[in-house]
């Protein structure tokens, strides 16, 4: 990892990433590769706090390395992130981590939860790795009342195989909102939901937003585009100007690049 | 990570998948059962069986050979005086060593004598020569009775011209008209096993154990000095002594009977000459524990002197090696486990990526992620370890049951061949989780170090 290096000197701030309120996330050259593929070429953004920020691209563009930079999941990059003032490719292992346990929720597109526990247990597995867990009554607690937020305050005992995709959502989603973070990263989180499940997350995200959750939504779907206040376009792992009708181009190329997913 | 955050995770996930556990726990199980069962046979035999036909803690020392004796010119080496002799001088010196407890020296009759005796026991007399040496008292530490064993010849003994003149317990020794206790005698449980093992059953008479061993307590025989049942040689006045068995005691020589030193000096003296009363035959060393019995032995064989040769050496090194050959099947046991281990965890890394990855982004570091792994393989070592230990108990138990109701007795056959002692109990146990913890070191290292984006992504890393 090499967040400043000579090579790469760094630019000013992108001046049309003006954002409502302070920058919660800022990143200057971002520059992320496998191999010979370079992935993410010079990215440059700014997410400001309370903002509802949709990532659109076709696949292979380069939305979810972008977002697993921007949540410390990966740190295998060149340039500068700077998430909540702290640069990122500096924090050694433990504070990252406990970054992510304590600011940053996430939600993925195939839920990612533990099939062989409950919905209660699922939710407080951040409890497990933070630096002063919960106790076990109080962690409980709360754990419901998050699963409560998202609708799912009578299922908490159900294991995930219990549930359908629009529930095992919410559960992915209470477990992001156990610590009340300040940056929710979702990875297209309606992507394996029929259109009313996912427009019913759609409008969850939206009132979480309104309740000051500033988030991320990576995707390549319309109508989860159209939630967003603002829409970043990512062509080629560049950034790119243009309108809202583009990135709705864009999604739509995406969408009908995939079986099953046109709308 | 706290250590109940830990263990909750670990039983989530052992719960989660029960077969592959139960496999590793199993696997683990057979290699420690098969390491303690012959760890604990070694150790049985060493203690139960070896030691006490030759105990570890002791030497005796005896004259060094000659290696003159086996040619013609054993006569030469006899005229330059032979071996060099035990005396009170060689006693001294040993006792003056730092590794050395106690000395005791022994000496053995010089002379035939023949005894008769058995009545109460047996049940009709028996007539046989007595083979006696003569040990210091003070080497018998176990409880005697119902006369000491020490020395009760003296002056101040009642005068006496039979048994009847002399106090009860006491009798008459014609010959210097004096009323003595009986001579004390000790037998070696070396002995009792050999009769109880094969004279007993071949010439249909009772075996010796628990209560009749007590009974044997007091046993009178007569012994004649000077005179033998096998041969018609007669020395000096034929002297008629009464002996008591007083104990049983692994000071006692092994084949025949111990009286205190002094009366052996005496007789010596009187029917064999000066000489033969003050050469022992040899001296007893008792090593201080946790001494070196190597400095012992070189002093000893510096000083022109040698140990008994009594095969002990021959026979734990017969069962070392035994015993290292089966540990070297049960350690190969336990690498296999140990790669099964590994290959277990790498498998399960590979099956729980994604969950692998949903930990990290939810805040668990690489040390979290290392913890839980290895935490998951000390509890597949405690739970194989504890599996394996009783299983090697219960086959103990069952060899041990076995031998009670199918073998046949045998001298020294032992109630149990094993020693589970707590300190091999621990030890393997540590080592049960040693072994999974080495297995899965490697797979909860890479588990570690995969990015939480690699994991949650499927990339290759």
């Amino acid at each position: 990892m090499n967040p400043s290096s000579p090579d790469h000197p760094q630019p000013a701030p992108p001046p049309d990433a003006a954002a409502a309120g302070e920058p919660l996330a800022v990143t200057v050259d971002l520059r992320k590769g496998f191999g010979r593929d370079q992935v993410l070429r010079g990215v440059s953004l700014n997410i400001g706090r309370g903002e509802l920020v949709g990532l659109m691209g076709r696949s292979g563009s380069g939305k979810s390395t972008l977002l697993h930079v921007l949540g410390g999941l990966d740190r295998e990059f060149t340039g500068s992130v700077r998430l909540f003032g702290q640069e990122l490719g500096q924090l050694s292992d433990q504070a990252l981590s406990q970054l992510r346990n304590a600011r940053i929720g996430f939600v993925f597109q195939s839920f990612h939860l533990l099939d062989h526990v409950s919905c209660v247990d699922n939710v407080l597995l951040p409890n497990a790795f933070a630096r002063a867990p919960l106790g076990r009554k109080q962690a409980i607690e709360q754990a419901r009342e998050a699963l409560a937020r998202v609708g799912l305050g009578d299922r908490w005992q159900a294991r995930p195989s219990e549930l359908s995709g629009g529930q095992k959502q919410r559960v992915a989603i209470a477990r992001a909102l156990l610590f009340a973070p300040e940056l929710l990263l979702c990875d297209e989180p309606t992507g394996n939901l029929d259109a009313h499940t996912g427009q019913q997350i759609i409008e969850l995200f939206a009132r979480l937003n309104q309740d000051g959750l500033t988030m991320l939504l990576v995707t390549h779907e319309l109508r989860v585009a159209q939630a967003a206040r603002r829409i970043l376009r990512l062509v080629d792992g560049q950034l790119v100007a243009g309108s809202a009708a583009d990135a709705l181009a864009d999604g739509q190329a995406a969408a009908e690049a995939l079986p099953g997913m046109a709308s | 990570m706290t250590a109940r955050q830990t263990g909750h995770l670990i039983m989530q996930s052992v719960i989660r998948a029960p077969r592959a556990f139960a496999l590793s726990v199993f696997g683990i199980a057979v290699g420690i059962s098969v390491l303690a069962f012959f760890l604990a046979l070694s150790q049985g035999m060493q203690k139960r069986v070896l030691g006490r036909i030759f105990p570890a803690d002791r030497l005796e020392v005896v004259p060094a050979k000659s290696s003159l004796d086996q040619s013609a010119l054993g006569a030469l080496d006899s005229l330059l005086g032979g071996p060099k002799l035990l005396s009170d001088e060689l006693v001294a010196d040993l006792r003056a060593r730092p590794e050395v407890a106690a000395v005791f020296p022994r000496m053995r009759l010089a002379f035939p004598v023949r005894g008769w005796g058995g009545e109460s026991i047996i049940g009709r007399t028996i007539y046989t020569e007595l083979i006696i040496d003569g040990i210091d008292p003070q080497a018998v530490t176990e409880p005697t009775g119902p006369v000491t064993f020490a020395d009760h010849v003296s002056d101040k003994n009642p005068f006496c011209t039979e048994d009847k003149n002399c106090p009860a317990g006491t009798f008459c020794s014609w010959d210097v008209n004096k009323c003595e206790p009986p001579v004390p005698v000790i037998v070696s449980p070396t002995l009792l096993e050999l009769y109880n093992g094969s004279i007993a059953k071949s010439h249909g008479l009772p075996r010796i154990s628990g209560l009749l061993a007590g009974r044997m307590r007091g046993l009178m025989l007569t012994a004649e000095l000077g005179r033998s049942f096998v041969s018609k040689r007669e020395l000096g006045t034929a002297k008629q002594r009464r002996m008591m068995l007083v104990g049983i005691s692994d000071r006692a020589q092994s084949l025949g009977m111990t009286v205190p030193l002094p009366y052996v000096q005496r007789w010596n003296a009187e029917y064999a000459g000066e000489r033969a009363a003050k050469e022992y035959s040899s001296v007893s060393v008792q090593l201080r524990p946790g001494h070196s019995v190597t400095a012992v032995v070189e002093y000893v064989r510096k000083l022109g002197y040698t140990i008994e040769d009594n095969g002990a050496e021959q026979a734990g090194l017969a069962v070392t090696l035994i015993t290292a050959l089966f540990v070297l099947v049960s350690l190969s046991t336990l690498v296999v486990a140990a790669v099964n281990v590994a290959h277990t965890f790498f498998r399960a890394i590979a099956e729980r990526r994604h969950e692998l990855g949903v930990m990290r982004a939810v805040g668990a570091t690489e040390r979290d992620v290392s913890l839980l792994l290895l935490g998951e393989a000390a509890s597949v070592g405690l739970l194989g370890g504890l599996c394996g230990l009783l299983m090697a108990r219960l086959g103990g138990w069952g060899i041990d049951l076995l031998s009670r109701r199918v073998l046949p007795e045998f001298p020294f056959k032992p109630d149990s061949y094993f020693w589970f002692s707590p300190e091999l109990l621990l030890i393997l146990l540590g080592f049960s989780v040693l072994v999974c913890l080495i297995g899965a070191a490697l797979p909860a290292w890479t588990a570690a170090k995969l990015s939480p984006a690699q994991a949650l992504s499927g990339r290759p890393s």
